[in-house]
């Protein structure tokens, strides 16, 4: 059964999905995790008109991080063991965003987030 | 119909863009150089043949070179009446033609099409050569283009009403071409002085939104130019400005999908075709003014209360 999904904490997220750590902007026991996005075209996030905790992509580049300080997210997820540089990283502290990386691909990363956030797993 | 039947064009009261226009242009801008013209020894069907094939209510007739007359559609017509349809044009042309020079500046003709009241001046050159053909339907043609085209550039001149004194924050930053390292630094730099302001979130994030949009097009489209952000009390204000290359069809670049990013840009995550409508969705006003060749400059406009 499909239930509406909940927030859970980028701890329990960190945990579940296996992800390193590139930045920890604050206590990931406190952050929560409720709307989430996943895309590569930082134009289709910018057009996003809610409130969205999370970046799920393969875009890693500085303007990943920027667009999720744009849009006031919380934490990305860079997915396919993608490379994170210094800067990205820099980046990321400077702007009080989590990034996380993902040896998954995209999809299931976002399968795992989602049966995270149904409680399944 | 003379231009001026209704329309006093030369006024000293017109506005000076009009006058502008009016004595900035010349005839040899706004003439028709296809020209279809005749000589004098066809017979008057024959002519008739040739308008109607050129889809023109008169034309010139030649002879050795030089302008020896006219024939409009009233000496057809004329001719049809009085059943002389087979005899020659030069029995029947206008022999006191009124010529205008290239070099003339529109004003004169607007005066002429006052004075004589014909459809058409035949336009000849410096060197009394035929050149060209002008009807009043050419000279309200231009006039609209030049004036829709003035009005566009005023508009984007409309700095909103601002009273400097009440600018709280003003920041202009310079943004260079495909510097993707540094691409999205202005907007977020917009973003932090807001925040910092404590403004809602949702008008920070839409100020941003227009900001980030704006700043990337600038990156990806344009040989660089500059991001200018204030704020009063009532609005922030963001205005990208580029000297080139400019947008060709700006409705398109309006439409959702419509993209001229090549795929280095689209693998950065840009380049979708978005930014634009992006822009404008966030704004609660938006304006653009672009010419290929001169650049673009777009504003946003987004309110505080309507946040």
């Amino acid at each position: 059964m499909i239930t509406d999904p909940k927030s859970v904490t980028f701890a329990e997220i960190v945990e579940k999905l296996s992800l390193t750590t590139f930045n920890e902007a604050n206590d990931l026991n406190e952050s929560y995790v409720l709307n989430v996005i996943s895309s590569d075209l930082m134009s289709d996030v910018l057009m996003v008109g809610h409130d969205v905790d999370l970046l799920i992509t393969s875009l890693a580049t500085d303007q990943t991080i920027r667009t999720a300080n744009i849009m006031d997210m919380i934490g990305i997820i860079i997915v396919n063991g993608k490379e994170i540089t210094e800067n990205m990283t820099e980046l990321a502290k400077e702007l009080n965003i989590n990034l996380f990386s993902s040896n998954y691909s995209k999809y299931d990363t976002c399968c795992l987030l989602y049966d995270v956030q149904q409680g399944r797993i | 119909m003379p231009i001026n039947k209704s329309i006093q064009l030369l006024q000293e009261n017109s506005p000076s863009i009009l006058l502008d226009v009016i004595y900035r242009s010349k005839i040899k801008d706004i003439m028709a150089t296809k020209l279809a013209t005749s000589s004098p020894d066809v017979t008057l069907k024959e002519v008739k043949s040739i308008m109607k094939k050129a889809e023109v209510t008169g034309i010139p007739i030649i002879e050795h070179d030089e302008l020896v007359g006219m024939i409009s559609i009233d000496d057809i017509f004329r001719a049809i009446d009085g059943e002389y349809m087979g005899e020659v044009v030069r029995d029947h042309m206008s022999t006191d033609v009124i010529v205008l020079e290239d070099d003339m500046p529109l004003a004169f003709g607007i005066t002429y099409f006052e004075k004589f009241k014909y459809g058409r001046f035949p336009v000849i050159d410096k060197n009394k050569k035929l050149v060209g053909i002008i009807t009043s339907r050419d000279i309200l043609h231009e006039l609209l283009f030049q004036l829709n085209h003035e009005v566009a550039r005023l508009e984007s001149e409309i700095r909103v009403e601002v009273d400097p004194t009440l600018i709280t924050l003003r920041e202009v930053y310079k943004i260079n071409k495909m510097d993707f390292s540094n691409a999205g630094k202005a907007s977020n730099e917009i973003k932090k002085l807001l925040k910092d302001r404590t403004f809602d979130p949702k008008f920070v994030r839409r100020v941003s939104v227009a900001a980030y949009e704006l700043e990337i097009n600038i990156t990806i489209h344009s040989d660089g130019g500059e991001l200018e952000f204030f704020l009063d009390k009532e609005k922030a204000v963001v205005i990208a400005r580029d000297s080139s290359p400019g947008i060709a069809d700006v409705t398109k670049a309006l439409k959702q999908g419509f993209s001229t990013a090549d795929n280095t840009i689209k693998s950065l995550g840009f380049g979708a075709g978005m930014g634009l409508p992006n822009v404008k969705r966030v704004s609660d006003e938006f304006n653009i003014i672009s010419e290929v060749g001169k650049g673009t400059t777009v504003q946003s406009i987004i309110r505080i209360e309507n946040t």
